[in-house]
């Protein structure tokens, strides 16, 4: 993979065919994305060691199952209200 | 159409030969030039000025390649080996810049005998040819001719108004200067042999 197989790439398509998937450039990293923020937190040593193995299981970041959880939760407490 | 510039050696005219095909080009069809020297030489001189055609970076160059019919693309001095594997197969002609001086002929030589093991279709093309008397112009073209590699009829002189036309930020044809007309007439030549 060089800087200009996509150049050579795009050139071949033929007309009428889709342009080339738009995840040429690698997304940002949540450290450098301005929609991120890094929060420090504490956790039981026990929970943090279950979190840890289930993001390894899934495959899936701590920060991903975190957001998830979070989301979750927030949704849960706005329903709470509304009843 | 598109059309590489490449060389092992650099300040061999590489960006001056890319930005005027481009512009040679650009006469015939929309015609993009991609600037793949990370010294961005091309896209520096497009910036000073203004250039009959639109100049981009690699990455960029992906978004625009589509629309336009010809696509010039400057590489940097050595380039490394995959580089070059790839913009010599993916291109349709690759013009190999050298003066007519030992040491740039030298690296010339050394790049033919890397693209010996490529798909390419390369040409050779002399430039910053001194003028009379020296005869080092055509003393160089006799000993590609008798290597019997392809080189390009045309060639490039050696005139100040090159450098003119980077500080001004415009083709060579833009200048006013005595040399212009004979300076893009190397050039328009060059561009005749590759589409007439």
């Amino acid at each position: 993979m060089t800087r200009f197989d996509n150049l050579f790439k795009v050139k071949k398509l033929n007309p009428g065919e889709p342009d080339l998937e738009p995840d040429l450039e690698p997304a940002l990293p949540k450290s450098k994305d301005p929609n991120f923020v890094r929060a420090t937190v504490y956790l039981p040593k026990q929970m943090h060691r279950d979190l840890k193995s289930a993001a390894a299981q899934s495959g899936e970041e701590i920060s991903e199952l975190v957001e998830k959880s979070v989301a979750q939760y927030l949704q849960q407490l706005n329903a709470d209200k509304n009843i | 159409m598109i059309v590489t510039i490449a060389s092992f050696k650099g300040g061999v005219g590489k960006t001056t030969t890319a930005l005027h095909l481009a512009a040679y080009l650009q006469t015939k069809a929309p015609t993009l030039l991609v600037d793949g020297d990370l010294n961005r030489s091309a896209l520096d001189w497009a910036a000073r000025g203004s250039l009959p055609f639109k100049v981009v970076d690699e990455k960029q160059g992906v978004r625009f390649a589509r629309d336009y019919d010809h696509i010039v693309i400057d590489t940097p001095a050595r380039p490394d080996p995959d580089e070059l594997k790839t913009v010599a197969e993916g291109c349709d002609l690759l013009i190999l810049p050298s003066s007519p001086d030992a040491m740039a002929l030298t690296a010339m030589v050394q790049m033919v005998e890397a693209l010996h093991s490529l798909k390419s279709n390369y040409r050779i093309l002399l430039t910053l040819i001194p003028p009379a008397p020296s005869k080092v112009g055509i003393e160089s073209r006799r000993t590609i001719e008798k290597a019997e590699l392809p080189i390009f009829k045309a060639e490039v002189r050696r005139l100040a108004v090159f450098q003119k036309a980077a500080l001004a930020g415009v083709p060579v044809s833009a200048v006013k200067d005595a040399y212009s007309k004979a300076a893009w007439g190397c050039y328009a030549a060059v561009g005749k042999e590759i589409l007439p």
